[in-house]
């Protein structure tokens, strides 16, 4: 399978899999927040695993970019829910978001070497292609707490950044 | 905010002329006599700007971070360094020499930037 395909695979079973989540009810503020802290965190999972497993630099690097970015963009969720005094509210996106990770997880953690780095590297470009496409299209026009748009806009500049940086590594790995 | 001095002897086009490059940390105090011109950069969406920069030697250049994430300014061969720069902080650095680089952010390659130093 060429990295087109691939890509396709994973972002089609991560769309429908999101489309479906979100069909269920329109996504309140809480519930926004919810899903987006944690697909944070979901990523912050994966980049311990590839620091785990991955001996190639530009994985390696990679994964703790991702680990600053995304702990940075969390601590400053933590600080508005704070600020709000309000408690984000599970949803059914999260949990697929959640039920999805953990799947692809389980398949990384059987991989070792290129293959690994491959894998990784492209669920890292599909994963932010889903989660970029889904913050700008669906969770900032829904947000209406003027705090949480702010951020969303502020985090989605972040993780265009992180698909173009992945983008740029699966090609450099050669992963064919 | 970061300050440092920065006297290289790196020549347009980006060989090294041989001279050792030196980074030293320095005092406020001791900087402000030091470079009568700072140009700013800001650090903000993921981008440097402006991303090209033409100064004179002995002038500097301080970033600052406006981003959530912290940035760096890296030149590419690693001769000068900003450190990481969390939100809201900024470092200065002194071009003592001409010369035209190249310069990244380390944890986010895609950003770049070019720092042009013509001669006095």
């Amino acid at each position: 399978m060429n990295k087109t395909s691939t890509f396709t695979a994973f972002a089609l079973a991560s769309a429908v899999s999101i489309a479906s989540a979100m069909a269920q009810d329109k996504m309140n503020d809480l519930e926004i927040a919810h899903a987006a802290y944690t697909a944070g965190n979901l990523d912050i999972r994966y980049a311990h695993l590839a620091l785990a497993i991955s001996e190639d630099a530009s994985v390696r690097e990679f994964a703790q970019t991702m680990i600053r970015d995304h702990t940075a963009v969390n601590n400053e969720a933590v600080a508005l829910v704070k600020k709000l005094n309000v408690t984000p509210q599970d949803n059914g996106l999260s949990q697929a978001l959640a039920g999805g990770a953990a799947k692809k997880r389980a398949e990384l953690r059987g991989l070792d070497g290129k293959a690994f780095d491959c894998a990784y590297a492209k669920n890292e470009l599909g994963y932010h292609n889903v989660v970029n496409d889904t913050v700008e299209g669906n969770f900032i026009p829904s947000a209406t707490v003027p705090e949480l748009k702010g951020l969303l806009k502020n985090a989605l500049v972040t993780f265009k950044a992180h698909e173009s940086h992945a983008a740029q590594m699966v090609n450099g790995l050669k992963c064919g | 905010m970061r300050l440092m001095d920065l006297r290289s002897g790196r020549r347009c086009g980006g060989a090294l002329a041989g001279a050792a490059i030196t980074l030293s940390m320095l005092g406020l105090s001791a900087l402000a006599g030091e470079a009568t011109v700072v140009h700013r950069v800001a650090i903000e969406e993921f981008v440097f700007a402006p991303a090209t920069l033409e100064m004179r030697q002995g002038e500097a250049i301080e970033w600052i971070n406006r981003d959530i994430v912290s940035h760096t300014a890296t030149e590419d061969s690693g001769a000068w360094d900003t450190g990481p720069l969390p939100r809201g902080q900024s470092a200065r650095i002194i071009f003592s020499s001409p010369g035209a680089m190249e310069y990244f952010c380390v944890y986010h390659p895609t950003m770049r930037g070019r720092v042009v130093v013509t001669a006095k």
